[in-house]
């Protein structure tokens, strides 16, 4: 293997086992935090009837949740290095089945802001570029520089407030209408778009104004 | 010259057009009793459907609709015996001679949404469910006086009791609901949540589940050969939200034709909005201020400022109740008389209620020593400050306002109040174990006045019990178990008056309110009346007027395309 080749080879590498060691590190911090806080997922409800603290004590036997910490480390890591991410008390469900259910859209919605943000910000970015000075390009900029400031967050209250609220033009929540399975395709296509409109559009304008800035 | 991107948008459009056409149904009119579709807005998603498993409102919300108990509870509310209940899957009962066991017969024509004919064994696997351990229900307790369900035939499912007590038929049906057994064969009991029912109910409701698209929707439709007949609506659709404020959106955008519980501040847009009308029905719920009268570095003495009813009863006649209720909640919220909503109080004009008498509350403390000194606005008596602090759960926005006003209101007479806001299950940690000196409490009722003695009396102090202040009255107790015991009405409800006379005159806690629950719902919709058990509890019976329909109604039972 010839030199270029070889540091390019170590450099993965080396990134790659910082990568695994900032995983493990901020993991094992949520793991150490969360156990440190107050009481567990068995604890006694605010209101209403109390469960026998003896029931109580089952449970957390059945959870693993009575063994010390380390222990609960130790399993908790080789379950995970496993693909088995445990039980979530709060879903009731294993954590792989909720993202499973959470992932495709959460991946879908960031994709199709991603390729919408580098195309649009690379288009515009080129175009400020080939006009650099231009009364064009200094209104683009500025316009690009606040839409970058702005936390994403803020722009999608502001949005829903708009478009949802005011307007009443898109969905405030969901992917897809109750009665999605009861259209036409057709009108199952624009209920999808409709839906993904307002997050897809907010989450674009940030990235677009940040490629528009890397490429101009 | 048109830009090819304004062309390629076009086309997109035109394309859209097209589709949106194709296989379009054009809405029949529909002029039939039944019909009409309700969409359902959660605040939250359920994370289970088993009723065992079930907590919180939105989860029974569903899981309620779908299955059935043996009977209903009547809008009375009556507990005793079994008057005023109405069979439900249990076409008829039988009282031993002795009032220790009672035989249900299944109704001979009730059938699973999956088609299998319910029988005994589907009562009796269902008890199990909900009694044993491994399972995680938190309503085991709820059924702690039901011994076992036996099976003498395929219809008769029998229960026997450990002790006879007036409300051992309500125990029996209230808190069971039918499960079919021959979906839970051989399952693990510590991986109940995880069968596949959990999230595929089959249920006998008039309401049989459809789908659930996790975070989208959850989707009933009616049971159109169902034993108790059809339901009114056609379908239900429950939709998650985020959070309350999206539910809200989605309630007067008209996404949804329904949401469930309104806040002072959405019920101030729903009356705004034309399209939704506000209903509202009992929560079954009150919130009070509640003394530690145990003294929290040694329980085996009384607390060094709470443990005196003169203090507990001055800092009552301090408190003006009506202003906090009208300044937290408005029109949804209503004064507390005591340790139960007045719906369970037959009569609550014979109670003497602690009166709002600030110079009256001075006086109290004078004489019984607490005094200001010309140094200190804080009243002490014996080197003793009259300083206490009060828990606040960080997540409730209405107890953290009460809290507020209640130090304010409580300042005026010379007693100081920290506030300390803590996260929910610090909180409990903190109560449970007795260290604090006041906390801003509440108490979800279910039909009953089992909670007396579950949260105020003397076997509730310490270890498993839920009277963390360490309130202890014989008196108390002795008319509390007269009203959970007695056979006879009129006997309990003397009892009950004696109770709560007894509790409100020690004044172990301040009683401030009594929720009311409003609900936002389209104007479309006739709900009749909405039970005080919950208003999932009438869906069956919704009506949609045929004049009233919307598109979304006239879809009919129709299946996914």
């Amino acid at each position: 293997m010839t030199g270029p080749h070889r540091t390019r080879l170590s450099s993965t590498i080396g990134r790659l086992l910082q990568a695994v060691l900032v995983v493990w590190a901020a993991s094992t911090a949520t793991f150490v935090l969360l156990r440190a806080a107050p009481g567990d997922p068995y604890t006694t409800s605010l209101d209403g009837f109390s469960v026998p603290d003896s029931t109580r004590a089952l449970w957390r036997a059945q959870r693993g949740l009575d063994q010390p910490l380390p222990t609960q480390y130790v399993l908790w890591l080789r379950n995970t290095a496993r693909g088995d991410l445990g039980y979530s008390t709060m879903f009731k469900r294993p954590v792989r089945d909720v993202m499973h259910d959470v992932l495709p859209r959460t991946l879908l919605l960031m994709l199709l802001a991603l390729a919408t943000s580098m195309f649009c910000g690379m288009a515009i970015g080129a175009w400020q570029g080939t006009r650099a000075g231009s009364t064009g390009d200094r209104w683009i900029s500025t316009l690009s520089m606040i839409a970058y400031s702005l936390p994403e967050f803020w722009l999608a209250l502001l949005m829903l407030q708009i478009f949802v609220q005011w307007l009443g033009w898109f969905p405030a929540t969901g992917i897809v209408a109750a009665m999605h399975d009861l259209m036409s395709p057709g009108e199952q296509l624009l209920d999808r778009l409709r839906h993904l409109a307002l997050p897809w559009f907010t989450l674009s304008l940030v990235g677009t104004a940040l490629f528009a800035r890397f490429q101009r | 010259m048109i830009a090819p991107q304004y062309i390629s948008l076009f086309g997109l459009l035109t394309l859209c057009a097209l589709l949106s056409g194709c296989g379009g149904d054009v809405a029949p009119s529909d002029n039939r009793e039944e019909g009409g579709t309700v969409v359902i807005a959660l605040a939250a998603e359920p994370a289970t459907l088993l009723p065992p498993l079930v907590g919180s409102d939105f989860e029974q919300a569903v899981s309620e609709v779908v299955y059935d108990r043996l009977a209903d509870i009547g809008p009375a509310l009556n507990t005793v015996g079994d008057a005023g209940f109405t069979p439900r899957l249990a076409s008829s009962w039988q009282w031993a001679a002795d009032s220790m066991s009672i035989a249900f017969t299944v109704h001979k024509d009730a059938r699973w949404h999956d088609g299998t004919g319910v029988t005994s064994t589907d009562v009796q696997r269902s008890f199990v469910l909900y009694t044993d351990p491994r399972a995680e229900s938190r309503n085991a307790q709820l059924l702690a006086n039901i011994d076992s369900v036996s099976t003498p035939d395929a219809q008769t499912a029998t229960f026997w009791f450990k002790r006879r007590s007036p409300q051992q038929f309500y125990d029996a049906v209230h808190h069971l609901f039918v499960m079919p057994a021959h979906l839970l064969i051989d399952v693990d009991l510590t991986q109940l949540a995880t069968v596949p029912l959990a999230r595929a109910p089959v249920g006998t409701g008039r309401f049989a589940f459809v789908g659930w698209t996790s975070g989208q929707r959850i989707e009933l439709r009616s049971d159109t050969s169902n034993y108790r007949g059809r339901a009114m609506l056609d379908r239900v659709y429950f939709v998650p939200t985020p959070d309350f404020g999206a539910a809200t959106v989605k309630l007067f955008t008209g996404e949804a034709d329904f949401f469930s519980p309104l806040n002072r501040e959405s019920l101030e847009q729903a009356t705004r909005t034309p399209s939704v009308r506000v209903w509202t029905y009992p929560a079954l719920r009150y919130l009070h201020l509640a003394f530690n009268l145990r003294d929290p570095a040694n329980r085996a003495r009384l607390h060094p400022v709470l443990g005196d009813v003169a203090v507990r009863r001055a800092l009552s006649m301090a408190t003006n109740r009506e202003r906090i209720v009208r300044t937290v909640y408005d029109s949804i919220g209503s004064v507390a008389i005591g340790p139960a909503p007045r719906v369970f109080l037959p009569d609550d004009s014979l109670l003497r209620l602690i009166p709002y008498d600030v110079d009256g509350a001075r006086a109290l403390l004078d004489s019984a020593g607490w005094v200001v000194s010309s140094r200190d606005s804080v009243r002490s008596r014996d080197g003793v400050r009259l300083r206490f602090e009060i828990l606040v759960p960080s997540v409730s926005v209405n107890r953290d306002r009460m809290a507020v006003l209640l130090q304010d209101q409580l300042r005026v007479i010379g007693a100081e109040v920290i506030l300390q806001r803590l996260e929910p299950k610090a909180l409990v940690k903190r109560t449970k174990n007795g260290q604090f000196d006041a906390w801003m409490g509440g108490w979800m009722t279910s039909p009953g006045l089992v909670g007396l003695r579950q949260v105020w009396s003397t076997r509730a102090i310490g270890g498993e019990g839920d009277n963390t202040g360490g309130y202890s009255s014989s008196t108390f107790d002795a008319n509390v178990d007269t009203v959970l015991t007695a056979f006879d009405a009129i006997l309990a409800r003397r009892a009950l008056t004696k109770a709560m006379q007894t509790i409100i005159d020690d004044a172990p806690a301040i009683w401030l309110v009594e929720e009311v629950s409003p609900v936002g719902m389209s104007a479309r919709i006739d709900p009749g009346v909405l039970p005080a058990t919950g208003w999932w509890h009438g869906l069956p019976g919704w009506r949609i007027p045929s004049a009233l329909r919307n598109d979304r109604d006239r879809a009919g039972l129709g299946t996914a395309r």
